[in-house]
C-alpha cells in the first residue's frame, strides 16, 4: 500500500458541484482526506451529503469539479478502483427475497472474491442471521448485513453513509472496533452523520456542508478552539470588565457582583493571566459541545 | 461477474417466466387437441369463417382455417404467442434496469466493479435466453403435438414463424429496456411499451383497411414478424433480418443511456 507513505492523500475532492435543476444539489465541494484518517462528514439532512458520496462511487455524474480517490479519476469509470472501496448508501436496499447468505455472496462474486469466512466472521461479531430472508429481518439487522457487504472485502477506502442508523448500542460498539480496525490496517474511512456527537470520538476531522455548500473543514481541536464558549470567573472584590473586553476573542462581558461572565472564541490563556493577576478564586468553564459549535458554524454560514 | 447477473436475473423472473411458458404450453395443447373435432365439421366452419370481412380473415388468416397451417396461425400465432411473448419481453426489459432504480438496490448494484455495460450485457443475455427458452418450448409443443393431430405444417415454415416471434419479444424487451433506462420507473416503461406494442398492432391490423396506414406499416415490426402466409410460405429474410437490427440497436441504446446516466436512488 504505497499511497500510505506518499504525500498525495487518498481523497481529493475539489469543487464538486452537481446541480439538479434549482435548489438541491452541491456547489464546490472541497476537501482532502488523508491515508489512514477517519472523516466525519457533517450536514443537516439534505444538506448534500449523500450527493456528494454518491458522485465519488460514480453513480452520478458530476456537473464540474473533480474527485480524486487512491491516485484515480473517480468520476470516470474505474472498476479497479471500485473494487478498492467499501460502500454503504444512506438508503440501504436489498433484495428483498434474498437471505443475508445470498446477499452478500453475491456482492462477493460480483467482486470476483470468494468471503464466506469474513462474512461468517462479521455476521457473529454483529448478531445477525444471514440464513432468514431480507424481507424479514428488521431495519437495524438489514443495515448490519450493509455494513457487512462494505467491510467483507477488505476495502483500501470505505464510504459510509449515515452508517449507525438503525443499529442499536451494542452493535454500533462492536461496529466501532470494526472501524478501528480498519483504521489500524491504514485504510481511509469517510463517514457521514447529521448528528456531530455520533463522529466526534471516532472521526480525526471533519467537513461540515449545509445546503450543498462547504461551511468547513477541520480538525475536531480546532473546531473546539474556534467555538464559542462561556468562562465564568468569581473573584472576592469587584474587577474592572474594561481590561477584560479588550483581550482578543473576547466576545460579550457581564458582571454580576464579584462574578464575571466572558463568552470568548479560541485560547483562553490571556484570559486566565489576567484572572490570576486579579486574584480569581474560581474559574468555571463551560464547554460547549460539538452540536452546538455544528448547529451555530450552519447558521452562520446561512443566516435565515 | 456477466454470468453471477445472468443467473441472478433468471432467478428474479424465474416463477412468472415458468407461469408464462405453462401458460403457452397448455394453450397450445388444448387448441391442438380440438383441431380433429374441428376437421370433422369441415366445410361448415370454412363457410362460418368466409362471413368475417376480408381485413379480419387477413389478420386472423381465416381464409384456409381447417387446413393445419391456417388452423395454428389464427388460433396461436396471430394474437396469443405473440403476446404472450411480448408480455416477457417487455417485463424483463422493463425491469432490467429500473427494476433496479425503483426498489433501490442499484445504488450497490452499480457501485461494484463492474462496468454498467458488463452488468447490462448480463441481463440482456438472460432476456435473449428467456426469449429463445419460449420459442423452443413453442416449437416443440406444436412439433409433438401436430404429430397426434396431422396437422400437416412445415417444420421449416413453423421454426420461422416461431423465431419471427421471439424476435417480436426481442424487440419489445429492447424497447422496455430502453425506456426503463431513461425514465427509471419499471411500472412506467412497462406502461409505455405495453402502450406502443397496442398502438403498433392496431395499425397493423387496419393496415389491409387504411391505405396511409398501410404505408406507415411497412416500418411496423408486427407487419415483419406476422405479415404474410408464414407458415404456408415462410417470410422474406428482410424481415428477420430488420426485426433483429432494429432490437439490437434498442440494446445498444440501453447501454449508451444506462453508461451516461444518474443512477435514481429511493
Amino acid at each position: 500500500m504505497h499511497y500510505l507513505w506518499s504525500m498525495t492523500p487518498t481523497i481529493e475532492i475539489e469543487k464538486l458541484s452537481k446541480s439538479y435543476g434549482k435548489n438541491r444539489g452541491i456547489e464546490d465541494i472541497s476537501f482532502t482526506v488523508q491515508a489512514g484518517e477517519v472523516f466525519g462528514f457533517l450536514g443537516p439532512n439534505g444538506a448534500g451529503k449523500t450527493t456528494t458520496i454518491r458522485a465519488m462511487v460514480g453513480l452520478i455524474k458530476a456537473t464540474s469539479g473533480s474527485v480524486r480517490i487512491l491516485g484515480h479519476d473517480a468520476l470516470q469509470t474505474s472498476e479497479e478502483l471500485r473494487s478498492r472501496i467499501g460502500y454503504l448508501p444512506g438508503a440501504l436496499t436489498l433484495y428483498p427475497t434474498l437471505t443475508g447468505w445470498e446477499v452478500l455472496r453475491f456482492f462477493a462474486t460480483m467482486r470476483d472474491r470468494h468471503l464466506d469466512r469474513e462474512i461468517a466472521e462479521y455476521a457473529e461479531r454483529l448478531n445477525v442471521d444471514l440464513h432468514r430472508k431480507i424481507h424479514d429481518l428488521s431495519k437495524g439487522n438489514r443495515q448490519k448485513i450493509g455494513v457487512i457487504q462494505a467491510f467483507m472485502h477488505q476495502p483500501d477506502v470505505l464510504l459510509l453513509d449515515e452508517p449507525t442508523s438503525g443499529l442499536d448500542p451494542v452493535v454500533q460498539k462492536e461496529f466501532e472496533i470494526m472501524l478501528a480496525e480498519t483504521k489500524s490496517r491504514g485504510a481511509t474511512v469517510l463517514l457521514s452523520s447529521h448528528v456531530l456527537s455520533e463522529v466526534e470520538h471516532l472521526a480525526d476531522r471533519v467537513a461540515i456542508i449545509s445546503e450543498g455548500k462547504m461551511v468547513v473543514s477541520e480538525r475536531i481541536s480546532v473546531l473546539r478552539d474556534r467555538a464559542v464558549r462561556k468562562i465564568e470567573l468569581a473573584f472576592d472584590h469587584e474587577v474592572q470588565t474594561r481590561k477584560y473586553l479588550a483581550i482578543a476573542g473576547v466576545k460579550e462581558i457581564s458582571q454580576r457582583g464579584n462574578k464575571l461572565t466572558c463568552v470568548m472564541a479560541g485560547k483562553g490563556t490571556e484570559l486566565f493571566r489576567l484572572a490570576v493577576e486579579d486574584g480569581v478564586i474560581s474559574i468555571d468553564t463551560h464547554e460547549t459541545s460539538l452540536d452546538e459549535i455544528f448547529l451555530s458554524l450552519v447558521k452562520i454560514e446561512n443566516p435565515q | 461477474m456477466m454470468l453471477t447477473i445472468f443467473k441472478k436475473n433468471w432467478r428474479d423472473h424465474w416463477k412468472t417466466f415458468s407461469g408464462w411458458t405453462l401458460g403457452i404450453v397448455l394453450m397450445s395443447t388444448i387448441e391442438l387437441s380440438v383441431y380433429p373435432t374441428l376437421l370433422k365439421s369441415g366445410n361448415g366452419i370454412n363457410d362460418f369463417m368466409k362471413n368475417f370481412p376480408d381485413s379480419v380473415q387477413k389478420i386472423f388468416h381465416m381464409q384456409d382455417y381447417t387446413s393445419g397451417p391456417g388452423f395454428i396461425s389464427t388460433e396461436l400465432f396471430s394474437l396469443v404467442l405473440p403476446m404472450v411473448i411480448i408480455a416477457i419481453g417487455s417485463s424483463w426489459g422493463s425491469s432490467a434496469v429500473a427494476g433496479e432504480e425503483e426498489a433501490g438496490t442499484a445504488d450497490l448494484l452499480f457501485s461494484l466493479p463492474v462496468s454498467r455495460q458488463n452488468i447490462l450485457l448480463g441481463k440482456m443475455f438472460s432476456i435473449i435466453s428467456a426469449l429463445l427458452a419460449v420459442g423452443i418450448v413453442t416449437y416443440l409443443t406444436i412439433t409433438v403435438g401436430s404429430s397426434f393431430v396431422n396437422l400437416q405444417i412445415s417444420r421449416t415454415f413453423l421454426a420461422s414463424a416461431t423465431v419471427l416471434i421471439v424476435l417480436l419479444g426481442f424487440f419489445f424487451s429492447g424497447v422496455g429496456l430502453l425506456i426503463g433506462a431513461v425514465v427509471g420507473k419499471k411500472a412506467l416503461a412497462v406502461g409505455i411499451t405495453s402502450g406502443l406494442a397496442l398502438l403498433m398492432s392496431i395499425i397493423y391490423s387496419l393496415a389491409p383497411l387504411v391505405n396511409s396506414l398501410d404505408v406507415l406499416n411497412k416500418g411496423n415490426p408486427f407487419q415483419w414478424a406476422l405479415g404474410g402466409r408464414i407458415l404456408f410460405e415462410g417470410s422474406p429474410w428482410q424481415n428477420f433480418f430488420k426485426l433483429f437490427l432494429v432490437s439490437t440497436a434498442l440494446y445498444a441504446a440501453s447501454i449508451f443511456v444506462t453508461n451516461n446516466k444518474d443512477i435514481r436512488t429511493q
